[in-house]
């Protein structure tokens, strides 16, 4: 069993062909612009929309006083179980539970019936989240499945795991859509994490002849540094695709309603 | 323009050529034919390259002018007529008008209903009232052989039907003389609008028309040119398979073809018919495939430049085909637009092998024509004369065989102890209007049969000039009818709620949730959610899914087997899609599948509105287990942003290729910017709409306001997402 909080079909952007996307629960990571900050804790965690309540109080049904509406809709996160009693109270479909375990066996049955569609165009599954290499097992046992399904797999990864790890899921990986954030100098700073690890990470899979495309989020005033990014590349000539993803601010209302505010970050030109 | 006191002129000799001729139907339509001729044609104008405009008259003949059949009357032109002309002309066409509507076709199918048909079918208000099924009446999605009319031109016709005269006597040969007078008529037709187009120094008009007064078409201009002014004379809507029609006259110069497309779709357009005007392009069978190919081309590039509603283009493919017809479709995608719709032979033809029961050859020949409805080209009819609201026909009998929004008494009571019962009960209620609408098809056909030989038709269907009888005398080979179905998937995701609610789960009783569609679910918020939350069709959901493949078969099966029962060839559902999904919402109450009392329904055998949350393949997947070898077509609309054929193209084409393994159909639907917007507004409307974020595509509607507000303001400068 393993922690995930959703699973896209028909996703057109982790990989090549049309995909099935299973995103993890956990991240190591602590990149400043998280895109999924929904993905972070490895535990079940509620969410709620303020722009969808309609402050009817229905989720004072909570047990432990997560919520109270003294000046408007407050939200007690520190509190929360997650237990779900509110979302089930809630008629304005404010608040969510990201987060439910599940089985391998659930999701590639699942992934099975777009089966077709990644026969036609050279899709499959991709683990992303989150890391998906922060549950090694679990993610081992639904790429295995795949495979002995006949299904291709992606795995969208920071790189930040234990070698061994990667070793294990390997043989099972028809492409890595691997992460780069930030050169060395700053990747403490911007992502919570040195990148010692991740190079390691990315040399052993370049050796041991994996598919790799370099996905690289481009965030304004943070990492926009073309020069880094060619530097980097240029020591991995096994890195078959680079693709820059543009920053967007979606993570910013996603944090603010799981209550971890995030900072926007806007072009300065 | 007519003058009032033409058109007054006009109305009285109309009906006073009718009245003439009351033994007989044949000398009767063409003396009334003779009349309107004289009174409807439009002059020729200025530049124009195609002739052939009808006038909008009070009174005629026409198949299915204006939602009226054969001999019409159209009430709001009469009123204004008898209000615009001096008093002596108005008593005069008072005294005709009392005549005339006892006279009007319709009129005498209604009367022609057995006290069973009028019993159930008590009421022809379709989109102004609530019912279960309503009967239509026309003689409609006519597709005569276009084909035969451009191989033997006016001349070729004549001399083969002076052949069969030769040896015809009786009947058959009062027909063959009376189709000889109607191309007369159709010659009378063409010297008129020459001589108009020779006045106006419209040269290559004046030729084209001149020489088919005495040869069959020589090129595209002259095949276009008797293809319009045929179908506008005889009231056809549709044009058939354009592409093997007029293949081979298309010449050297492609320009010049285009051109002269573009003229043609003019004309069409200007037909307002708004849910005809098919053409159909493509496909196996076509007996010069090479030369139709290269009109098909064209055909899909002129619709393209065109960007008009009409004609509605559509493309059949099958393996094997030239490949550039489909690259061509998909040209038209990527720049936002809609044709041509997409129809696969491979699943198509078994389909209508075994829903018509046809041989193979036969069913290659399948061309669906106006929202979707399949007939055999110039072989067959299927004229859909019933509508039946399948949500209404379970509003009923929920509510023991009353109407939930006015009362009246229209269904069965019902026994809903079990859910079975219940289901069984909605099925009397179905089959019950089913019975009805079927023999109504019939009597009307019948009806139409005996008001009038519907020459112009009769000339261009088979077998009827071979046989020497009239259309619907027996003349056309394969007479079969349809039944329009709505509701179908609003009813199964309702049956699906009201077995896992109120008979699994026993979250509320039956008369719990009757008190809830009552109240349109005013207090019953709550339960309105439970209810939404519930499985829906659209999803790849086995429960959800299992109903509505239990209530498409339902329908289908019961209507197919009808045809027998009443004496047509088939009698088929069709689930198409027009605005009766919303005319008959607004008078249907609230439903169980969490649907509000007077919203539309779902389209045709799509998802509810928004109830698809899980992806396009989820979509596609769940399209595909409806059967579709029981029915006479059913359309799918897909929503697609203009990205989808762009940015992901090859994924698209995937996507697309993998549901035509057992898909019949596509309508595609390529938004563009304002679409964005309007999924701001009524974001229930676009679950699947995809949009490119930043480094990944999301569904537009599950984004935050601010981020769809950052979307919108990009794409409306002009910025890729």
């Amino acid at each position: 069993m393993g922690m995930i909080f959703d699973i896209q079909r028909c996703s057109l952007n982790d990989g090549p062909g049309i995909r099935t996307t299973v995103f993890f629960k956990g991240c190591p990571l602590r990149c400043l612009w998280c895109h999924n900050p929904e993905s972070v804790r490895p535990e079940p965690q509620l969410s709620c929309d303020l722009n969808r309540c309609v402050l009817c109080g229905r989720c004072q049904i909570c047990p432990n006083g997560v919520h109270s509406f003294e000046g408007g809709h407050k939200v007690d996160f520190g509190r929360c179980l997650a237990c779900g009693r509110c979302v089930q109270a809630c008629d304005a479909g404010a608040l969510k539970i990201y987060g439910y375990s599940t089985g391998a066996e659930e999701i590639l049955d699942l992934a099975e019936r777009d089966r077709a569609y990644y026969e036609a165009s050279g899709g499959g599954i991709t683990l992303s989240g989150g890391e998906p290499m922060a549950q090694p097992d679990f993610a081992l046992e639904i790429l295995e499945g795949a495979k002995r399904r006949g299904i291709g797999t992606a795995m969208e990864t920071s790189g930040f795991a234990a070698t061994g790890d990667f070793q294990r899921v390997l043989p099972y990986v028809d492409w890595f859509l691997y992460d780069y954030k930030a050169p060395t100098a700053l990747h403490r700073i911007l992502t919570g994490v040195e990148d010692g690890l991740i190079l390691r990470n990315l040399e052993f899979l370049c050796k041991n002849g994996a598919r790799i495309i370099l996905r690289c989020p481009i965030v304004p005033t943070l990492n926009e540094d073309e020069e880094a990014l060619a530097a980097h590349v240029s020591r991995f000539p096994q890195i078959q695709k680079v693709e820059r993803l543009p920053y967007h601010s979606m993570g910013v209302f996603k944090a603010r309603n799981i209550g971890r505010p995030q900072r926007e970050y806007v072009s300065q030109n | 323009m007519l003058m009032p006191s033409e058109h007054a002129q006009y109305v009285l000799e109309f009906i006073e050529a009718y009245r003439a001729h009351p033994d007989s139907a044949l000398s009767r339509e063409l003396a009334c034919q003779r009349v309107r001729l004289g009174y409807a044609l439009e002059d020729v104008r200025d530049g124009e390259v195609f002739a052939g405009r009808l006038r909008s008259l009070a009174v005629g003949f026409s198949p299915q002018e204006a939602g009226m059949m054969d001999y019409f009357l159209d009430r709001t032109l009469y009123n204004a007529l008898c209000a615009s002309v001096d008093e002596a002309t108005r008593g005069r066409l008072e005294a005709a008008r009392i005549f005339w509507e006892e006279e009007i076709t319709i009129r005498k199918v209604r009367e022609s209903y057995p006290p069973e048909v009028a019993a159930v079918l008590d009421n022809d208000e379709c989109f102004s009232s609530a019912g279960v099924g309503f009967p239509l009446y026309r003689v409609g999605g006519l597709q005569p052989d276009y084909g035969k009319l451009v191989q033997l031109g006016l001349p070729g016709l004549r001399g083969l039907l002076e052949g069969k005269l030769k040896y015809a006597g009786g009947e058959a040969g009062a027909l063959y003389e009376g189709l000889i007078e109607t191309l007369s008529q159709m010659e009378w037709v063409l010297c008129r609008y020459a001589a108009q187009a020779k006045a106006k120094n419209l040269t290559g008009l004046y030729e084209a028309l001149e020489a088919l007064t005495h040869s069959a078409p020589r090129s595209l201009r002259e095949g276009l040119q008797l293809v319009h002014l045929y179908a506008v004379l005889s009231g056809a809507l549709n044009y058939g398979r354009l592409d093997e029609t007029l293949g081979g006259l298309v010449g050297e110069d492609e320009e010049e073809a285009l051109h002269l497309l573009l003229e043609f779709y003019r004309v069409t357009n200007e037909r307002r018919c708004t849910t005809d005007a098919r053409v159909i392009v493509g496909g196996a069978g076509r007996r010069n495939g090479k030369a139709a190919d290269r009109f098909a081309l064209l055909a899909i590039r002129a619709s393209h430049i065109f960007h008009e509603p009409l004609p509605q283009l559509t493309l059949r493919f099958y393996d094997g085909q030239d490949p550039a017809l489909m690259r061509a479709a998909y040209d038209n995608f990527e720049q936002g637009w809609i044709y041509p719709m997409l129809y696969r032979d491979e699943v198509n033809i078994p389909a209508v092998m075994h829903a018509f029961r046809l041989d193979e050859g036969t069913a290659a020949q399948y061309v669906p024509f106006g929202c979707g409805e399949y007939v055999i080209n110039h072989q067959s009819m299927g004229t859909p004369s019933g509508v039946i609201n399948l949500l209404k026909a379970l509003e009923v009998t929920l509510f023991d065989g009353y109407d939930l929004t006015d009362g009246r008494r229209m269904g069965l009571p019902a026994n809903c102890d079990t859910f079975e019962g219940l289901f069984e009960a909605y099925r009397r209620n179905v089959e019950r209007y089913v019975d009805a609408l079927a023999l109504q098809e019939k009597i009307e056909y019948e009806v139409a049969a005996r008001t009038a030989p519907h020459l112009l038709l009769t000339l261009l269907y088979d077998d009827c000039v071979e046989r020497g009888k009239p259309l619907l005398s027996g003349g056309v080979r394969y007479l079969g009818g349809t039944l329009e179905t709505y509701g179908n998937i609003n009813t199964s995701d309702s049956l699906t709620a009201i077995r896992k609610m109120v008979y699994e789960e026993k979250r509320f009783s039956l008369e719990q949730l009757r008190e809830m569609l009552r109240h349109n679910f005013t207090g019953h918020e709550r339960e309105r959610r439970m209810l939404l939350s519930c499985p829906k069709y659209g999803n790849d959901d086995g429960t959800a899914d299992e109903m509505a493949a239990r209530v498409h078969e339902h329908v289908c099966n019961y209507v197919r087997g009808c045809a027998e029962k009443v004496g047509l060839h088939s009698y088929l559902v069709v689930v198409i899609n027009n605005s009766a999904n919303t005319a008959f919402g607004r008078y249907t109450g609230a439903s169980a599948d969490g649907r509000l009392a007077g919203e539309p329904m779902a389209n045709a055998n799509n998802p509810a509105g928004g109830m698809d949350k899980s992806g396009i393949t989820a979509m596609l997947n769940s399209l595909v287990k409806l059967d579709n070898t029981l029915h006479a077509g059913a359309v799918q609309n897909m929503k697609f942003t203009k990205e989808m054929f762009t940015r992901y193209r090859a994924q698209t084409e995937a996507l697309l290729r993998v549901y035509f393994q057992k898909g019949q159909q596509a309508m595609l639907n390529i938004l563009d910017r304002g679409a964005l917007e309007d999924a701001m507004a009524r974001p229930e409307l676009y679950p699947n709409l995809i949009v490119r974020v930043g480094g990944f595509a999301a569904r537009f509607i599950e984004l935050e306001r601010k981020v769809q507000e950052e979307i919108v303001s990009r794409t409306l400068y002009g910025h890729d997402l």
